[in-house]
C-alpha cells in the first residue's frame, strides 16, 4: 500500500515536469558536454544562466499571459523603453533608486493598458500588444532622439553584471527567485488557480462567479512589471539605456514559452517548462558559440528546435484523444 | 405488426450499445422501408439519439447487425455511412455561415472548370436545379448568415440530397421552426418520399407524425417497445409504449416543506426578449420554467445571475432589492447557475475534478493568502462522495468523465459555493438514465437543506414529476403558473405552444 502510494506520486512529480522536453534539454547538454569539455563547468552554466536571464524573467510573465488565453508583444519594447527611462533619469543625476522605480513602472502601465483594452474592449490581443510595441517603442525613441544613453555606474553595473559569493552571478539570483515565486504564486495562491481557470475556459470561469476582465487585467499588469524588471537586467548588462534594443525579444520569449509546454490556446503551461524551454535555447546558442559556429545557423537552428518541440507536444495531445 | 424484410432499406438487427454505467441500448430491432417515413418517438434518453448515431457512423454498436439492402454493412465512421447513401439532419445548424447557399451546399465538390479553377457559373445553375427540385426558393448566393432557421434547414437537405442519398435521418426537423415554415417543410418531406428516399424522423410532437409518418417506432429505455402505423387511432397506445405502466413512480420527490422566500422577481423586463415576468421561489422549492427554443426562458435565467442585464423590474433577494450585474456580485449573492451547454459554460476540460469544484472559491481554503491544499482536498472529496461522482481519483481531468458525472462536478460546485439559490439549465440534458435519478435525489436532498432551485427543462415528464410548481413562458410572456401535481403533459405543452 505504502509502496503503490510512493509510486502514484512519483508518477505525478513525472508529470508535471513535462519528460519530454527534459529529455531534449538532457541530450542536448549529453552531446555538447561529449563535443566540448569546457561546457559542462560551473563558470560555463553560471554563463549560460546569466545569458538567458533577459529572456527567462520576461517568459514568466509571458507564460502567465498564455495560460490566460492571451499574448504579449509589446514585451520587447517595455524592456528597450525601460533601460531608456533609467539612462535618461540617472542622466539628469536622480538618484539610482528613483531611475530604476521609475523604470520598473512602465511595464505595469503598460500591461494595465493592454489589459484593460483586450478585457473590457475586447480588441484582440495580438493587435492589442502589436499596437502597443510600436508605441511604447516609438516614445523610446522620441525620449533619446534614437541615441544611446550610457549609464556608467558600477553600483547599476551590478545588478547584470555582478557576483555574488565570487562566482554566482546576481541576475541568475534574480532570475532562479522569480521562477520560484511564481511557481509559488500558480500553484499555492486563488491567483495562479483562477489563471488557468480563465485560460482553460473564460465563459465558465465567469458564471462560477469569477472577474475574469479583473483578472486579464491583473495579469497584464504583471507581465508587465516582469518585463521592466526583464529592461533593468538589460539595461545593466549593456550599461545604457538603449531605444533600438532588445529588438525581436517578444519572439524568443513566445518560443520559449512554447517550447516550455504553454499551449497558446490557454489553460495549459507551467513556469517550471518555461524554464526548460529558456534554456534549451541558451544551451543551444552557448553550445554553438563554443563550438564556434556562426551566429546566423544559431537562428536556423532555434527554429527548427522549436517546431521539433511542438511537434511533439501535438502528438501528445492526440494520443490523450 | 413487425414489418417483413423483403423491401427494406434499413435493418437493424439486436443492435445494443453501453455506455459506462448504461445500457443505452438493448437488443433493438428497427425496419426502414423503402419509400417510407419512419417516426422515431420516445422520451428523452429512450435511446433514440444513440440509435442514429450508430446508423451514422458517429458510435460503434457493441453488438448486432446492420443490413443495407439486405447486405450485411460495417459503419465504422460518418465516412461509411455517407458513401452508403445514409445523412442526418441534427437540431442545431451546422453550417459554415459565412459561404453562400450554394457553396454549402457542395460544399468541398465545388465544381470546377479545366480540372482546378472553381466555376461559380456551373455552382449557382446546379444550386438553382437542386433548389427547384425541393421547391425552395433562396437566392444561391446568399451567405447561409441572412437565412432563418428553417431556410438552413433546407440548405441541409439539399445538402443531403446532392450528394446522392437514400436514406435521411432528420432529428427533430420542426424544433425552431415557425409554423408556416413546417408546413413547407412537410411538403418537402413527401416530395422526397416520392423521389424515393426513405426517410427516418425523430420528434416528439405526435400531431405531426400522424401528419407526415407512415409507421412509428417507440423506444423506452434502450428497448423496442413496439411498432405501429402512424394514424391517429394510435395515439393512446404511442403514448402508452412511451411512458410505460407508470409515470409517476418515475420520479417521486418527497413533501417537502416550503418555507420562507428566498427570491422574488418583479415585472423583470428585456426588451424583446421577454416582458414582465414575476414571480416568487422560496426554501424548499423547485420552481420549474418550461417554454419552447426561443421562449426567452433561457436568457431570463440569465439575468438572474448577471449574465444579461434586464432593462427593468426588480430583482429581490431575502426581501432585499439586489442589482445584479455581474456573476461575480451573484456569486455573492449566493445565487449560483448550472448553464445549458455543460462543456463549454459550465466547466474547464483542462482541469481537474478537484479544480472544478473548487473553482470560485479558491479564497475560503486560504491561509495568509495561501490555498491550505489539504482543506480544499477534503471540501472536495466530500462533495465527491456525497453526489457519488464517478472518478477515480481527485486529479482526473474532467473531460474524461461521462456526461451526468461531468454535470455533477458543476452541482458540486454550486453546493461548495454555498449558493441558496440555484438556477439549473437542463440539468439532465445528455445525462444517462441512471445518473437522471441519482440528480433527481440530489435536488431533492437540496430542498430539504432549504436551498430553493429553479429548473428549466424541456422534459415534460421531468418537470412535471421533481418539481413544485411550473412558469409557463411563451414567447417572452408568462402565460400559465401551474401547480406541478395536478397539471398535465397536455396542458403543460397546450400553453407553451
Amino acid at each position: 500500500m505504502q509502496a503503490l502510494k510512493k509510486k502514484r506520486i512519483l508518477k505525478k512529480r513525472i508529470d508535471i515536469s513535462g519528460i519530454g522536453l527534459f529529455l531534449i534539454l538532457a541530450l542536448i547538454v549529453a552531446v555538447l558536454s561529449i563535443i566540448t569539455p569546457y561546457f559542462l563547468t560551473v563558470r560555463n552554466i553560471f554563463s549560460i544562466l546569466l545569458s538567458v536571464a533577459i529572456i527567462g524573467v520576461g517568459g514568466v510573465g509571458q507564460t502567465l499571459v498564455i495560460v490566460s488565453g492571451g499574448l504579449d508583444l509589446s514585451v520587447e519594447s517595455v524592456i528597450a523603453c525601460t533601460s531608456v527611462f533609467i539612462g535618461l533619469l540617472n542622466k539628469q543625476g536622480f538618484p539610482l533608486i528613483v531611475s530604476i522605480f521609475a523604470g520598473l513602472l512602465l511595464g505595469p502601465f503598460v500591461g494595465y493598458i493592454n489589459g484593460v483594452l483586450i478585457a473590457k474592449r475586447k480588441i484582440n490581443a495580438v493587435i492589442t500588444t502589436l499596437a502597443m510595441m510600436s508605441i511604447v517603442r516609438g516614445v523610446g525613441l522620441l525620449l533619446t532622439n534614437a541615441k544611446t544613453i550610457a549609464i556608467s555606474r558600477s553600483d547599476f553595473g551590478f545588478i547584470g553584471r555582478g557576483y555574488l559569493f565570487g562566482s554566482i552571478p546576481f541576475a541568475v539570483i534574480v532570475l532562479i527567485f522569480i521562477y520560484f515565486l511564481f511557481y509559488f504564486v500558480l500553484n499555492h495562491t486563488p491567483f495562479g488557480r483562477n489563471v488557468y481557470a480563465v485560460g482553460g475556459n473564460p465563459i465558465a470561469t465567469r458564471l462560477a462567479g469569477i472577474d475574469v476582465d479583473k483578472y486579464r487585467i491583473m495579469i497584464y499588469t504583471i507581465a508587465g512589471g516582469l518585463g521592466s524588471l526583464s529592461g533593468i537586467l538589460f539595461a545593466s548588462i549593456v550599461g545604457a539605456g538603449l531605444p533600438y534594443g532588445a529588438s525581436g525579444y517578444a519572439l524568443d520569449i513566445i518560443a520559449a514559452v512554447i517550447l516550455g509546454g504553454t499551449s497558446l490556446a490557454g489553460g495549459i503551461g507551467t513556469v517550471q517548462g518555461t524554464l526548460v524551454g529558456v534554456l534549451i535555447l541558451g544551451v543551444l546558442s552557448n553550445g554553438l558559440i563554443l563550438l564556434d559556429i556562426s551566429s546566423f545557423w544559431q537562428m536556423v537552428v532555434r527554429g527548427i528546435v522549436l517546431v521539433i518541440a511542438v511537434e511533439f507536444d501535438q502528438l501528445k495531445l492526440t494520443k490523450r484523444k | 405488426m413487425v414489418s417483413k424484410k423483403e423491401d427494406c432499406v434499413i435493418e437493424l438487427i439486436n443492435i445494443t450499445k453501453t455506455f459506462p454505467g448504461t445500457v443505452a441500448l438493448d437488443r433493438v430491432d428497427f425496419f426502414l422501408k423503402k419509400n417510407e417515413v419512419h417516426a422515431l418517438v420516445g422520451e428523452n434518453g429512450a435511446g433514440k439519439s444513440t440509435l442514429i448515431k450508430i446508423l451514422t457512423g458517429y458510435y460503434t454498436k457493441d453488438s448486432g447487425e446492420i443490413r443495407v439492402w439486405s447486405d450485411p454493412v460495417t459503419i465504422r465512421d460518418p465516412h461509411d455511412a455517407l458513401s452508403l447513401g445514409i445523412a442526418a439532419i441534427y437540431q442545431e445548424i451546422n453550417l459554415p455561415l459565412d459561404l453562400s447557399v450554394a457553396e454549402n451546399i457542395f460544399l468541398g465538390r465545388l465544381p470546377k472548370k479545366n480540372g482546378f479553377i472553381y466555376n461559380k457559373k456551373k455552382l449557382v445553375k446546379e444550386t438553382q436545379a437542386v433548389l427547384q427540385r425541393l421547391g425552395v426558393r433562396i437566392d444561391p448566393e446568399t451567405p447561409v448568415r441572412n437565412l432563418n432557421v428553417g431556410q438552413c434547414k433546407l440548405v441541409e437537405i439539399a445538402k443531403a440530397i446532392t450528394r446522392d442519398i437514400k436514406i435521411l435521418v432528420m432529428d427533430e426537423p420542426t424544433a425552431a421552426l415557425p409554423q408556416k415554415e413546417v408546413n413547407m417543410l412537410f411538403k418537402l418531406i413527401s416530395s422526397l418520399k416520392r423521389q424515393g428516399i426513405s426517410i427516418i424522423y425523430i420528434s416528439h410532437h405526435l400531431d405531426e407524425i400522424f401528419q407526415v409518418a407512415d409507421r412509428v417506432t417507440v423506444l423506452r429505455n434502450g428497448k423496442n417497445v413496439g411498432e405501429l402505423l402512424a394514424v391517429e387511432e394510435n395515439r393512446s397506445q404511442i403514448i402508452k409504449y412511451m411512458v410505460g405502466r407508470q409515470i409517476d413512480e418515475a420520479y417521486p420527490k418527497n413533501e417537502i416543506d416550503i418555507k420562507d422566500e428566498l427570491l422574488r422577481v418583479e415585472s423583470l423586463t428585456k426588451k424583446g426578449i421577454y416582458e414582465d415576468i414575476s414571480f416568487s421561489l422560496r426554501r424548499g422549492e423547485i420552481l420549474g420554467i418550461f417554454g419552447l427554443i426561443g421562449s426567452g426562458h433561457t436568457q431570463l435565467l440569465r439575468s438572474i445571475v448577471g449574465d444579461a442585464h434586464p432593462d427593468s423590474g426588480k430583482i429581490i433577494i431575502m426581501g432585499n432589492v439586489k442589482s445584479i450585474n455581474s456573476p461575480t456580485v451573484a456569486h455573492s449573492e449566493g445565487i449560483g447557475l448550472v448553464p445549458g451547454d455543460r462543456k463549454k459554460e459550465g466547466m474547464i476540460l483542462s482541469l481537474s475534478v478537484e479544480e472544478n469544484i473548487t473553482l470560485g472559491n479558491q479564497h475560503s481554503y486560504c491561509k495568509y493568502g495561501i490555498i491550505q491544499k489539504k482543506k480544499k482536498k477534503k471540501k472536495a472529496s466530500r462533495w465527491v462522495e456525497e453526489l457519488m461522482i464517478k472518478a477515480h481519483d481527485l486529479n482526473q481531468k474532467v473531460e474524461s468523465l461521462s456526461g451526468g458525472n461531468q454535470q455533477k462536478v458543476v452541482i458540486a460546485r454550486l453546493l461548495e459555493s454555498d449558493a441558496d439559490i440555484l438556477l439549473l439549465d437542463g440539468p439532465t440534458v445528455g445525462v444517462d438514465v441512471g445518473a437522471k435519478t441519482e440528480i433527481y435525489k440530489i435536488l431533492e436532498n437540496l430542498c430539504a437543506r432549504g436551498k430553493g432551485i429553479i429548473l428549466l427543462s424541456d422534459d415534460l415528464m421531468e418537470i412535471l414529476s421533481i418539481t413544485d410548481n411550473i412558469l409557463v413562458i411563451k414567447k417572452g410572456k408568462m402565460v400559465k403558473k401551474l401547480k406541478s401535481k395536478s397539471a398535465t403533459k397536455e396542458e403543460l405543452l397546450q400553453s407553451a405552444m
